[in-house]
């Protein structure tokens, strides 16, 4: 049987719904009582939900929202799935290794050059005008310190 | 009185407050239109600068820029779907899909419009209300509160797009992410799974980002091409044609303007409650609900009449007894003891001039925020033509920004993604990422006036007159459809 989108996420849900069901249980009646009120009807939607979803009851209609979706489409095309979690993992790891500045530039060059396929120029243009507009605004126009990455905090403490 | 209204309207067309005032609407409408930061931030940041300024200068400055956030957020909302700030997020439902559609610049219309008239509105009902608002606001306890929350759940099941019962579990586990953090009732710090960040609380910025922002970049990078699906009129056209929807619907405008200004005078409510219920009484009262969601104008008109109006009823409370609505209006609180003004009654009978400072702020400020929008429109709605490879590293790294620039916190940007990639497996599997939202929203707000209620009055706290109206109110919202297909069948008969 194969673990469609769709499955995963009914039991995603069910999943956090039994942890806060479970977790609920060991503080006092007043800071559960709204949880549980909340959370027993959402998992038993949940439920019967994920029987939907494995064809336990109800059947799909053929030709629904679901089978027309484009975007359903690309649900078999694991490949491009799995492209744009990297590159938003990638700005993730790059963000806490080296600061936001270096990572945004570094992150738009790659992004355009090797992914989106677009020129030299507007590969190099494009962070480098990010960058001064990020500044203006949030560094001289608003005075927000950015994060400096883990890498310069190393550095530093040695 | 009316001398004190000719003299605060005079005061800002001069040549000393004037200009600063429209600094403050170009300031405003471009921290708006930043995902993430919102009407607080904008006054907290501007704050500093007002030290050297006279009161009529500082208010005109700093409601110039407050006034018009919205304004600014609403743009990013329809070209984007990313809301400038929570209470855009309701602009979303229809704003974007009609640019997806190729209406951008109607959408743009639509919203610019209604949201200067929604302003204005605000700010005659301020300059009306001021002297009856008192026992009003003062009427509002905790089962109110509770009401109102719950009235705002209750259009969960109106808003569910296709399946009812993914729409109630997007609601409900909203109402549950809204719990997790430190409990202030009890003291209890719930589901944080011994984590720092978690103690706070799930904070609405990141989950708002990450449900629209970040999974719409997801999936226009999947899908590949532009935001738009046709060619996109970015034309003056579908602005004036936007403009003239914002004026059919004119009633629309006046009774979610009075939601709007209502719900911005209750103190502790929040102006997201705001749009949210403006939608869900525009889709209530209209004759085509199930166009609702899919790209109709008044699902872009209501919300943005309300965002704009609840500003002139935050002011209500705050000028009236110096009891901020929101956490923009505590911060202005903050400004007045800094310019050497003490809101309350004594500051109605003695700077009512002041007062009507502020009034007109609120009006220019709209017309002139609005004008400056409409006139960047059709350049604008170009935006949503501008190719995927461009617009998705662009967009991912201002979402990151947002996230980061409100609280200075890394954990807000890996929460931002991660809720990012859940908001698209939701968007791809039809659970309703909105409903979710307007749970987080309410769900804190329901919980804490539920418990304050039942420790004051009791367990029949909701017999209370005003408890009662609104409970009524929640039934027939609940009950609508069967209500009306009962009056529906009795007719046919």
């Amino acid at each position: 049987m194969r673990m469609t989108a769709g499955k995963f996420i009914a039991l995603l849900f069910a999943l956090v719904l039994v942890v806060v069901i479970v977790i609920s249980l060991s503080y006092s009646p007043k800071a559960r009582l709204v949880p549980l009120i909340i959370a027993f009807p959402t998992l038993a939607l949940t439920i019967g939900q994920i029987l939907r979803e494995f064809g336990v009851i109800g059947q799909k209609k053929k030709g629904s929202n679901d089978s027309k979706d484009v975007v359903e489409k690309s649900e078999t095309n694991l490949k491009g799935y799995w492209t744009i979690l990297f590159w938003i993992g990638l700005l993730i790891v790059m963000l806490f290794l080296i600061g936001f500045f270096p990572a945004i530039a570094l992150f738009m060059f790659l992004y355009l050059k090797l992914q989106g396929k677009e020129s030299w120029s507007i590969s190099i243009c494009m962070p480098g005008l990010t960058l001064i507009v990020i500044y203006l605004a949030f560094v001289f126009g608003l005075n927000i310190d950015f994060y400096g990455g883990l890498i310069l905090e190393l550095v530093q403490q040695s | 009185m009316v001398e004190a209204i000719i003299q605060g309207f005079s005061s800002v067309m001069q040549f000393s407050v004037l200009p600063l005032m429209l600094l403050g609407v170009i300031l405003g409408l471009l921290i708006g239109a930043i995902p993430g930061l919102g009407g607080a931030f904008a006054l907290a940041v501007l704050i500093p600068f007002v030290y050297s300024m006279e009161p009529a200068q500082a208010f005109a400055f700093l409601l110039g820029a407050h006034a018009v956030i919205y304004t600014g957020g609403s743009i990013t909302a329809i070209l984007l779907n990313t809301p400038g700030s929570g209470p855009n997020a309701a602009t979303l439902f229809d704003g974007f899909p009609m640019a997806q559609q190729g209406k951008a610049g109607r959408a743009l219309g639509n919203a610019l419009t209604a949201s200067a008239l929604g302003g204005v509105f605000g700010a005659i009902a301020l300059a009306l209300l001021i002297p009856v608002i008192r026992p009003v606001v003062l009427a509002f306890g905790p089962p109110e509160f509770f009401m109102m929350a719950i009235l705002g759940i209750s259009f969960i099941a109106l808003m569910g797009e296709g399946s009812l019962t993914k729409g109630l579990i997007a609601g409900g586990l909203g109402i549950i992410l809204a719990l997790v953090g430190y409990d202030p009732m009890t003291g209890i710090v719930r589901y944080n799974f011994n984590s720092l960040y978690l103690y706070d609380g799930i904070k609405l910025v990141p989950l708002t980002l990450g449900l629209f922002a970040v999974a719409e970049m997801i999936h226009l990078a999947l899908k590949g091409g532009t935001i738009a699906q046709g060619s996109v009129k970015g034309s003056t056209s579908g602005v004036m044609e936007g403009i003239k929807d914002v004026f059919k619907h004119w009633w629309l405008v006046v009774r979610c303007g009075s939601l709007g200004t209502i719900i911005g005078a209750i103190p502790g409510l929040g102006g997201d409650v705001a749009c949210f219920l403006a939608y869900g009484h525009a889709r209530q009262t209209s004759k085509h609900p199930e166009k609702f969601g899919k790209g109709y104008p008044a699902g872009v008109i209501a919300p943005e009449s309300a965002n704009n109006a609840k500003e002139g009823g935050g002011l209500l409370p705050t000028l009236g007894f110096g009891i901020p609505g929101s956490s923009s209006m505590a911060i202005l609180l903050g400004a007045f003891l800094i310019v050497g003004v003490k809101p309350g009654p004594e500051m109605l009978n003695e700077n009512l001039d002041l007062v009507f400072t502020m009034v007109a702020t609120l009006v220019f400020a709209n017309i002139i925020g609005a004008v400056i929008g409409l006139l960047s429109a059709g350049t604008l709605a170009r935006v949503t033509n501008v190719r995927s490879s461009l617009l998705v590293p662009a967009v991912l790294v201002l979402t990151s920004i947002g996230a980061y620039a409100v609280e200075c916190s890394m954990g807000d940007v890996l929460a931002t993604f991660v809720l990012g990639i859940v908001g698209y497996i939701m968007k791809i599997k039809h659970y309703p990422r909105a409903v979710l939202l307007i749970g987080f929203v309410l769900g804190q707000i329901a919980e804490l006036n539920l418990h304050l209620s039942m420790q004051i009055f009791g367990p029949t706290f909701f017999l209370r007159p005003i408890a009662l109206i609104l409970l009524v109110t929640i039934i027939i919202t609940l009950f609508s459809n069967q209500i009306a297909s009962f009056v529906r069948a009795r007719r046919d008969r």
